[in-house]
């Protein structure tokens, strides 16, 4: 059966589309639209998937959204009950969205497919949690496991324990509801600390090492209260998402001592410090929810996913924690991957196909599952704008790049399909050399034109992981998706006590005081995000890892996703070509043809960057 | 005023009633010490089949559809939206030809939407 899935109309719209069980194409709408974020229906992601599977609309037998709009309006108005008579703003936030547009998605779908969407002949819902559940069992290379889906909310679900079967099923043991959530909780503390809902959660994350959690107990005895069993409530008295347009107000400023941080102000040691504190609060509550789950289900395996799942810090303690033998995280953990578990669950629980599982491997394909470009087709492109390039040979190709990586040239890299998910993979990333001190603020400023306390994660040869750092590397870590601390012998004496007093006036300048001998990609607590390559599915990133440690007897280089600050990672040769002119990348290689900055002539058309907001 | 003005007012009234006549509009926590997971689930919300059809072309499908819901949850209260939602529903039809809803796509920076 061709079963599409389509996550649609909240944040991160996407498609998917699986043919007897297996993932064949899976892409998030932004990446086409060039909207970070795009909640439209994602007509672009879907014509996509059809061409990637060369099938037309009516050979599809089915199509699934990742949501029950039903539920989800029970919620509203509950919550419209809950807030009277206090309800307007509330009102006036989702009435539409409601009433409008999520409701009638059936409807909205009849002008894409027709009277009957697929051969099935109507459109299918899976709920919110459950999509996530599935997204995180059945493609994990576990044949039975313990699931926990945590983000901010779905219909009511805002937490959720599962047990992945054998046969295949997946069972609801536990949940919480609205409005208590560690996703909105987490969401909330953003806000407060001056980033964006929904996008700068990660910031938040990598902001956490350089503090202490001086705030833990305050947040534990006042805005949250945890049980032994991992459940908790929030303490509502200190958040404002129900009824109002923003997350928090006056009653988190006086908890806090102060108002909440105005965006792009300087980073103070008080948002450090409370970044620390929700960071610790999370992990607390998800090692409870853990040991909840296996107690529960007696699974030696765990998998997660919803958006909290990308916190890979928490994933690497959870990993250390050993409550589980193994962990595997859906790459596509926010509500992108929903498309891909609506359309896996119907397809096991509606339709009894089978799951296709086989030992030792996951099926998510690296997670490679978005369009690709033939040379051929770059060629055209990169012939039609004049620019200046060479096609190469693989092998001279790989012995080119590592060689100009090694001078300290910052590269885009564009081959393979994209990847399904928020982090670049090597399919669409720009590279560099770790060992450079300097690489990280030259990544960051004239590059993504970010800020420069985001420590870059390294992709590493998986046989070599354990050389550099203190794990020992598992399917798992083909994402990005766990943290493992730098190997002890590579690190460097750091004191972040006295480096921070050092740099009062602009405390991230810390940043560049080396870490390691691998900078570059040690954050200020020694810790990194890594990504095991193993060759399996992105073969030339593999090369490309073995030859630069040929050429510098270092396995490792910097991978950070192809975007400016902003931007939704590149999809297209085009997006490519503009992102490579206008920043300060030295070179770009697009399948087998490269391009040096210096022998291009000037770029006369669009910098897209003014077009982006700051994320 | 237009007819959503309306409506909106209308589901208004409706949830000040359903907050006075309701003792648990939200699904209900335990009652013990111990535990802050809801006694209630997806799987009572939608019963045990939670992969749907999804379809309804009448306010009565639809409104047959939230009843079902509210009855099982059993707030029977929250019954008294179902005409003004269903009315405001149907008024916000998208038309056959324009069914496509496309906004500017951008989600808020403020606060997470759901
Ligand atoms: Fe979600």
């Amino acid at each position: 059966m061709n079963i599409l899935g389509i996550s649609a109309l909240y944040h991160d719209s996407a498609a998917c589309l699986i043919r007897n069980g297996e993932i064949i194409a899976a892409a998030q709408e932004e990446r086409f639209s060039r909207i970070r974020h795009d909640r439209n229906l994602p007509l672009s992601a879907i014509e996509y998937c059809l061409r990637e599977g060369k099938i037309g609309k009516e050979e599809l037998d089915c199509i699934v959204f990742y949501d029950d709009p039903f539920l989800a309006l029970d919620r509203f108005c509950a919550n419209l009950a809950e807030e009277a008579p206090e309800n307007h703003l509330l009102l006036e936030k989702s009435f539409h969205s409601f009433f409008g547009d999520k409701l009638w998605i059936h409807e909205q779908l009849k002008g894409i497919f027709g009277e009957k969407p697929g051969r099935y002949g109507k459109l299918l819902t899976v709920p919110h949690h459950f999509s996530h559940a599935a997204s995180a069992f059945y493609p994990s290379p576990f044949e039975e496991a313990a699931v926990l889906t945590v983000d901010g909310v779905g219909e009511w679900a805002t937490t959720c324990i599962f047990s992945g079967e054998k046969d295949g099923k997946i069972k609801l043991l536990r949940q919480m509801n609205y409005p208590h959530s560690l996703g909105l909780l987490y969401s909330a503390i953003t806000y407060f600390c001056g980033f964006k809902v929904n996008s700068g959660e990660y910031k938040l994350m990598g902001l956490a090492p350089y503090g202490k959690p001086v705030y833990k107990d305050l947040i534990r005895e006042n805005l949250v209260s945890i049980k032994e069993d991992g459940s908790f409530t929030l303490n509502m008295e200190y958040f404002s998402f129900q009824n109002s347009t923003v997350m928090c107000g006056e009653k988190m400023e006086t908890l806090f001592g102060g108002k909440c941080r105005e965006r792009e102000s300087n980073l103070t040691q008080r948002e450090m410090d409370i970044a620390s504190s929700i960071q610790c609060v999370t992990e607390e509550i998800l090692l409870k929810l853990a040991k909840t789950a296996k107690e529960i289900t007696g699974k030696k395996n765990l998998t997660l996913a919803g958006g909290v799942a990308l916190n890979c810090v928490a994933n690497g303690k959870l990993r250390e924690s050993g409550i589980f033998d193994r962990i595997w995280v859906q790459p596509a953990s926010g509500d992108a991957g929903g498309a891909l578990g609506a359309a896996l669950y119907a397809s096991i629980h509606k339709f009894q196909e089978k799951r296709v599982w086989k030992k030792g491997q996951d099926a998510q394909k690296g997670s490679y599952l978005g369009p690709e470009y033939t040379t051929e087709e770059i060629r055209k492109y990169l012939d039609k704008e004049g620019a200046i390039y060479k096609v190469m040979e693989e092998k001279d190709l790989l012995q080119y790049a590592a060689k100009r990586l090694a001078e300290g040239a910052a590269a885009g890299l564009f081959r393979n399909r994209m990847e399904f998910g928020p982090r670049a993979l090597g399919a669409r990333s720009i590279i560099a050399d770790p060992r450079r001190k300097d690489a990280q603020s030259k990544v960051n400023m004239k590059i993504k034109f970010r800020e420069s306390f985001r420590p870059f994660a390294p992709a590493v040869l998986a046989e070599k992981v354990q050389e550099y750092f203190d794990t020992n590397g598992d399917i798992a870590d083909s994402y990005m998706l766990f943290t493992a601390p730098v190997a002890e012998k590579r690190r460097l004496p750091f004191d972040l006590e006295k480096s921070l007093s050092d740099f009062e006036e602009d405390m991230l300048k810390v940043s560049s005081v080396p870490r390691s001998d691998i900078p570059a990609v040690t954050h200020v607590d020694y810790s990194a995000r890594i990504q095991c390559v193993d060759g399996k599915w992105n073969p030339f990133f593999y090369e490309l890892l073995k030859e630069f440690e040929r050429q510098t007897s270092c396995a490792v280089l910097v991978n950070t996703s192809f975007n400016v600050r902003g931007e939704p990672i590149v999809n297209t040769p085009e997006d490519a070509y503009i992102c490579f002119m206008t920043t300060g990348l030295d070179f770009l290689i697009m399948e087998n043809c490269v391009l040096e900055k210096s022998e291009q002539k000037e770029f006369t058309g669009k910098d897209r960057r003014k077009q982006y907001e700051l994320d | 005023m237009n007819l959503t003005d309306q409506e909106k007012i209308m589901l208004s009234s409706v949830a000040e009633k359903v907050k006075k006549y309701s003792s648990r509009i939200y699904p209900e926590l335990p009652e013990g010490e111990n535990s802050s997971f809801s006694r209630e689930m997806d799987t009572d919300f939608l019963g045990e089949e939670v992969c749907k059809e999804y379809d309804f072309s009448t306010p009565v499908e639809f409104r047959k559809r939230m009843e079902e819901i509210w009855e099982r949850r059993g707030v029977v209260e929250m019954k008294s939206f179902s005409v003004p939602a269903a009315v405001a529903l149907f008024k916000n039809k998208p038309e056959n030809g324009s069914r496509i809803r496309k906004s500017d796509g951008k989600i808020s920076e403020y606060i997470y939407e759901f």
